[in-house]
C-alpha cells in the first residue's frame, strides 16, 4: 500500500499504482504555476494497472469551507483544466525524473477519470441531512468536464462507490 | 399441336376479344388481331402476366408452390322424422374446411407493410420571432424531448406551436368529407387554433415585437407528406401565410397536457365551451373531448393492460367515466368522486384515461407542459417510468419542466441498458439580450446551465452560511 495524506485525510492506493500529489510537485510550483497568477492544481494523479489516470481533488469541510458549494465545481473544473494543461510540458521539461514518468504515464493512460473527494460541513438538519447535495455536484463537475470524463464522480467516506482505494 | 387464334382464346377463356387483345398487348406478345395465332409458350406468358397482375408472382405462375392450400369437404345427410308418423326429412349437411399454408419466407411484405404504419415522428422546428425566441432551429429526438427552463423562457410556447399545427391537421383530416390540404383552409384554420391555444389580444402579438416583424414556422417531419411552414406578421388577425403546404393531413390526434389535471371539469365542459365564449385555452376543450372516448377494446388491450396496470397500483384503483358524466375513482372499497380523489392523483389518472382509450398508445404525440405539477416524488417517479414507456410504445413525447427531481428520475431510466434505443433530446431555454436562446442535445449535460441545479447549490450556501 500507498500512503498519501491530503488535507488530513489518508488515501492508501493499491501497489503497483503510480500515485503522486500532484500539489508538491516542484515543476508545478517553481515553474508552471509562475506563468502567471490563478494557475490551480489538482491534490492527486492516480494511474492503475489498467492505464486509468484518475484524477483527483479532496475537499473536506469539515475542515474548512472557503469555497462555496455553488462555486465547487467550477473549481474543481478549473484544477482539472489547468493540471492537464501541465502534463505535457512537464513530459518534456520537468527536472525530476519521478515527475516526469508521471507525466508521461498521464500522457500514455487510455482512459481519464475525475473524482472528487467532498466531505460535507458538520452542519446538517433533517430537510439536509447533507448539507451539499453530492449529486448536485456532481451533475453540475459533469456538465462542465463532460469532453474529459462524462462520468466524474462525487465520493465521501463510507460511500466510495467501488474506488480501488481506502480513504480514512 | 394446340396453336389457336387469338379469337378461339377469348371463346375458351370466356373473355371478351378486346379485352384478351388489351391484356395480349400488355403481357408484350405479339399477337395483336383476332386471327394472329398464339401458342402454347405465348400463352403461358400471358397467365403468368395476368397472374402478376392479381398480386402472385412469377413463381408461382412457372408452377413452383410456395402456398398450400388444403381443403376438406365432408357431405353427411341427417334424417328427421317432424311429426311421428309422418315423411321422414332429409337435410343434406356439407362442412368445409380451408387452410391455407404459405411458404414463410413469402410472408417479408407483411412486415414492409407494418413499416410503412409506422409512427410518423416529429423531425424538427425552426422559427423565427415567435414570441421571446428570435431564431431557433430545434431537431427532435423521435422518442423522448424534454424541453427545460426557467419560467418565462417559452417552453410551453414552444408545446403549443407543435400542438396547434398537429391538430389542425389532425381535425381536418378527422372531417367527414375532408379534402386534400388547401391554402385557404389551413391560413385560417391554423390562425383560429393559435388565437385559441395561445389566447393573445391578436394573433400578431405572438410575433416578437422589435417594429414591424414576421413570425416563420416550419415543421418537418419523417413523412414529406406532412411537412408544412407558415408564417404571420405583428398586424395579422386572422389569417397565416401558407408558405410550404402539406400534402396529406396528419392521421392521428396529438395530446395536450396542461399543467392543470382535467378530470374534475370534464363534466359538461365541452358543451359549455362550445356554447360560450371561455378564456379557457382550446387545448382544454381538445384533450376534454379526448377523455370523453370511448375504451379501447380489442387486439392492443394487452398493451394498455401493461401500460395500465402501474397507474392504477399508483393511483390505487381505476378510471371510469359513469353514465352521469363524471369521473371516479373505482378501488377495492368503492368509487370515488373526481375532486375528493389528490390533485396528483387525478393527473395520472388523466394520464391513465388516455391510455385506457387507445389516445395515447401506439402512435400520436403527448405534449406535457410540467408534468411534475401538484405531483409528490412518488408519483413523479411512476410518470418519469409511464412517460419512457409510452415512447417505446410509439409516441413521440414533448415535455416542458422545471424540476431537477423529474429530469434526474429521467437521466436514471435512460441509463438502463433496455433503454438504449429511446432517442431522446434535450433543450435548455436561456434568456438573452436577444431573446431567449436555445441550446439542445441528447444528454442534460449539452444545454447549458439548469437554473433548478444552480439553485439548490445556491441554496446550499445559504444553508451553510446561516448560524
Amino acid at each position: 500500500m500507498q500512503h498519501f495524506n491530503v488535507d488530513g485525510l489518508n488515501f492508501d492506493f493499491p501497489d503497483g499504482w503510480q500515485v503522486s500529489k500532484y500539489d508538491d510537485w516542484s515543476f508545478y510550483r517553481n515553474q508552471f504555476s509562475r506563468m502567471w497568477n490563478g494557475i490551480k492544481s489538482l491534490d492527486l494523479i492516480a494511474i492503475d494497472s489498467d492505464k486509468t489516470a484518475w484524477l483527483i481533488e479532496v475537499k473536506d469541510y469539515r475542515v474548512n469551507s472557503r469555497t462555496k458549494p455553488s462555486d465547487l465545481a467550477e473549481e474543481v473544473a478549473h484544477k482539472i483544466f489547468d493540471t492537464l494543461a501541465a502534463i505535457i510540458p512537464a513530459k518534456i521539461h520537468a527536472t525530476d525524473p519521478d515527475e516526469k514518468q508521471l507525466a508521461r504515464a498521464v500522457s500514455a493512460s487510455r482512459k481519464l477519470r475525475v473524482v472528487l473527494h467532498l466531505e460535507q460541513p458538520q452542519k446538517h438538519s433533517k430537510l439536509r441531512p447533507r448539507a451539499i447535495n453530492p449529486a448536485d455536484v456532481q451533475q453540475k463537475i459533469r456538465q462542465l468536464l463532460k469532453p474529459v470524463d462524462s462520468h466524474p464522480l462525487v465520493v465521501e467516506l463510507g460511500l466510495m462507490r467501488g474506488l480501488e482505494w481506502d480513504v480514512s | 399441336m394446340s396453336t389457336k387464334t387469338v379469337r378461339q382464346l377469348a371463346e375458351v377463356v370466356k373473355m371478351p376479344l378486346e379485352r384478351l387483345l388489351e391484356e395480349l398487348k400488355k403481357a408484350g406478345l405479339s399477337a395483336c388481331a383476332p386471327d394472329d395465332a398464339i401458342n402454347e409458350n405465348e400463352k403461358m406468358q400471358l397467365l403468368a402476366h395476368l397472374r402478376k397482375r392479381h398480386g402472385k408472382d412469377e413463381g408461382a405462375a412457372e408452377g413452383s408452390l410456395k402456398r398450400v392450400t388444403l381443403k376438406r369437404r365432408t357431405v353427411s345427410e341427417l334424417k328427421q322424422a317432424s311429426v311421428p308418423g309422418s315423411t321422414t326429412k332429409t337435410i343434406s349437411v356439407e362442412v368445409r374446411k380451408q387452410k391455407t399454408y404459405i411458404k414463410r419466407s413469402n410472408v417479408v411484405d407483411d412486415s414492409e407493410l407494418q413499416k410503412e404504419q409506422e409512427p410518423v415522428k416529429i423531425a424538427q422546428m425552426a422559427l423565427n420571432n415567435l414570441t421571446v425566441f428570435s431564431t431557433a432551429d430545434l431537431k427532435f429526438g423521435s422518442n423522448l424531448n424534454v424541453i427545460v427552463g426557467e419560467n418565462g423562457t417559452g417552453k410551453t410556447h414552444l408545446l403549443k406551436m407543435i400542438y396547434s399545427v398537429l391538430s389542425v391537421s389532425a381535425e381536418e383530416g378527422r372531417k367527414p368529407k375532408a379534402t386534400l390540404p388547401t391554402k385557404s383552409v389551413l391560413q385560417t384554420r391554423l390562425a383560429d387554433k393559435l388565437f385559441n391555444n395561445y389566447r393573445p389580444d391578436s394573433l400578431g402579438r405572438l410575433v416578437k415585437r422589435k417594429g414591424r416583424e414576421r413570425c416563420d414556422i416550419s415543421l418537418v417531419l419523417e413523412q414529406s407528406d406532412w411537412d408544412i411552414a407558415f408564417s404571420f406578421a405583428s398586424n395579422s388577425k386572422s389569417e397565416v401565410s401558407i408558405e410550404k403546404l402539406p400534402n396529406t393531413w396528419v392521421d392521428v390526434s396529438p395530446v395536450y397536457f396542461p399543467t392543470r389535471e382535467l378530470l374534475t371539469i370534464y363534466p359538461n365542459f365541452i358543451s359549455v365551451y362550445e356554447g360560450h365564449y371561455l378564456e379557457f385555452e382550446e387545448t382544454w376543450r381538445d384533450t376534454c373531448s379526448l377523455l370523453g372516448a370511448l375504451i379501447q377494446r380489442g387486439t392492443k388491450e394487452k398493451r394498455i393492460r401493461e401500460l395500465l396496470e402501474p397507474l392504477e397500483i399508483a393511483m390505487g384503483g381505476a378510471i371510469v367515466l359513469d353514465r352521469n358524466g363524471r369521473f371516479y375513482l373505482r378501488t377495492d372499497s368503492g368509487s370515488m368522486e373526481m375532486p375528493l380523489v389528490a390533485e396528483g392523483l387525478r393527473k395520472l389518472g388523466m394520464l391513465a384515461r388516455l391510455i385506457a382509450t387507445g389516445a395515447l398508445l401506439d402512435k400520436g404525440y403527448l405534449f406535457w407542459d410540467e408534468p411534475e405539477a401538484n405531483l409528490n416524488p412518488v408519483l413523479i417517479k411512476q410518470v418519469a417510468k409511464s412517460i419512457l414507456d409510452l415512447s417505446d410504445s410509439g409516441i413521440q413525447i414533448f415535455i416542458a419542466t422545471h424540476s431537477l427531481f423529474l429530469l434526474r428520475e429521467l437521466e436514471i431510466l435512460l441509463s438502463d441498458p433496455i433503454r438504449k434505443n429511446v432517442k431522446a433530446k434535450f433543450f435548455g431555454l436561456h434568456q438573452t439580450d436577444d431573446g431567449v436562446r436555445i441550446d439542445q442535445g441528447s444528454t442534460v449535460d449539452d444545454i447549458g446551465d439548469i437554473a433548478a441545479l444552480d439553485e439548490e447549490l445556491a441554496q446550499s450556501d445559504r444553508f451553510l452560511t446561516v448560524d
